[in-house]
């Protein structure tokens, strides 16, 4: 295991004053359950790191509130606290099944939503609903220095983020916008797996009006570098009547979108069908129409 | 780096100073002497190194030894009581639920885990528990079935 210091502090002000007096980059550290993988492996990534901050204590960041706007979770919820939280299952559920599908109940006990994001895996299983539900993210340097993103432009691609070195995620926040009224949807390849490693999931959300689609956002997860909504098919599918045939060529448009932008590889004949059969079925779920 | 880690293991408290780079695995079977928790992939997907803490299940493997101050842990060995396995421990060797016996450790502990929230699960719900504990010699179904039968035994 590779060496490092440990600290961990009992308020967030101590913990912000200590990060901002390093000179190198402090591995925040929450769950453990990407971190202690690289660091045992020695990873490269860690290779000017030689302190861990340890935030698991600090209360403030294991919160779940809402007000009339937004729903506002602390980075530090553990994916089974989200599992069985109320307000989440009232307004996100496509983020419920997200978490659920997260690796195993151990995982889950242990792995947290903000440690999900700053990893920036492109196949971390919570962005997809994230961006599905437009949430933002609040950055938090000094008490009263903070940076609002949106989870999407958080992302910058494979592993990397806006996350500067004396920073920490501090909440993430995402607005309700008549969510409870939404049908949504999270669907995964390999779901309830816990040793999945190849995750594609389709994460969308869709509101009705007199039978036809008002507003619809889907996101697919683990196959672009960056996490992005399928404005194709979205612009094709809004104002439309949910019927299979539709949701079909939705679900080719979503296929053809993701792979113009990441261009033919060795997986692509594999992949893209898989795509594009995840999307199907994904759209047909959140529309209640049977497949077959 | 030394730190210092106040917890309860199996209802007994302790006091440690040990080094911070130390995940809780180490802490167990090396500091305490705790040797029950096993080590299989180090990687957290096997489910071997599962233990309690503060009531949860999780992969010790994972945790950082700093990580347990003020935690309440439980490890197989706080299972049985003055010398006398549990109901859970003798149904899974009753029903042929130990072969080898590496993966017995977690497996308990996840089904404990699972018993103290849930004393009469479904199959569905045990499964769903040790979906993260890997067994290479029962094929599981022995293990469902002791643990089915404890909870019907907490009936
Ligand atoms: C067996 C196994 C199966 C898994 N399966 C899945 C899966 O199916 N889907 C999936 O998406 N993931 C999976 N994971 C990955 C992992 O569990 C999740 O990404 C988890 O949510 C990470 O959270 P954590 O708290 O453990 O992160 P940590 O390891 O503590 O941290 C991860 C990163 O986030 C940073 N960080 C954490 N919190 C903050 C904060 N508040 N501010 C700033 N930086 C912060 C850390 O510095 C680090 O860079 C799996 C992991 C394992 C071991
Ligand atoms: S040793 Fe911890 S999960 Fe395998
Ligand atoms: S009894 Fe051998 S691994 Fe389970």
């Amino acid at each position: 295991m590779k060496y490092f210091d440990y600290f961990s502090f009992d308020t967030l002000g101590e913990t912000l004053e200590f990060l901002k007096k390093q000179k190198h980059f402090v591995k925040i550290i929450s769950g453990g359950t990407d971190l202690i993988i690289e660091f045992r492996k020695n990873s490269p990534k860690l290779e000017n790191i030689d302190k861990v901050l340890d935030i698991s204590r600090l209360r403030v960041l294991k919160v779940i509130e809402e007000d009339n706007d937004y729903v506002y979770i602390g980075p530090s919820c553990t994916h089974t606290e989200i599992v069985k939280n109320d307000i989440i299952n009232k307004y996100f559920p496509a983020l419920v099944e997200a978490c659920l599908s997260i690796g195993c109940l151990q995982t889950r006990n242990q792995g947290t939503i903000g440690g999900n994001i700053v990893n920036s895996s492109p196949s971390a299983d919570t962005v997809p609903a994230l961006v599905s539900y437009n949430a933002e993210l609040e950055l938090l340097k000094d008490e009263n220095i903070e940076r609002i993103f949106k989870v999407k432009d958080f992302i910058k691609g494979p592993y990397k983020n806006e996350l500067a070195k004396d920073e920490m995620l501090y909440c993430i926040r995402i607005p309700k916008d008549n969510t409870e009224d939404r049908l949504h949807v999270f669907e995964k390849l390999g779901r309830r797996n816990a040793l999945s490693i190849t995750r594609i999931s389709v994460c969308a959300n869709a509101l009705l009006e007199d039978g036809k689609i008002k507003k619809i956002t889907i996101v697919p997860g683990a196959v672009l570098p960056r996490f992005k909504n399928m404005k194709i098919a979205e612009d094709f599918l809004t104002g439309k009547k949910p019927q299979k045939e539709v949701l079909r060529e939705a679900s080719e448009l979503v296929a053809k979108e993701v792979f113009d932008e990441v261009g033919e590889r060795w997986s692509t004949p594999y992949k893209k069908p898989v795509l594009e059969k995840m999307a199907f079925v994904a759209l047909c779920k959140m529309f209640k129409i049977e497949i077959i | 780096m030394i730190i210092h880690i106040k917890f309860k293991v199996n209802g007994v408290d302790y006091d440690i100073k040990t080094e911070n780079n130390k995940r809780l695995l180490d802490v167990l079977r090396d500091d305490l002497r705790l040797t029950g928790t096993k080590e299989g992939c180090g990687i957290g997907e096997c489910g071997a190194c599962t233990i309690i803490m503060d009531g949860e299940a999780v992969n010790s493997c994972m945790v950082l030894a700093g990580r347990a101050n003020n935690t309440e842990i439980m490890t197989v060995e706080g299972l049985e009581k003055d010398g006398e396995l549990s109901t859970l421990q003798d149904n899974f060797v009753k029903m042929g639920a130990v072969q080898c016996g590496f993966c017995t450790p977690g497996m308990l502990m996840s089904a404990k885990a699972l018993l103290m929230k849930n004393p009469d699960p479904t199959v569905e719900e045990i499964k769903e528990a040790i979906a993260g504990n890997l067994c290479r010699c029962t094929g599981y179904t022995q293990i469902v079935e002791a643990i089915k039968k404890t909870g019907e035994e907490n009936r």
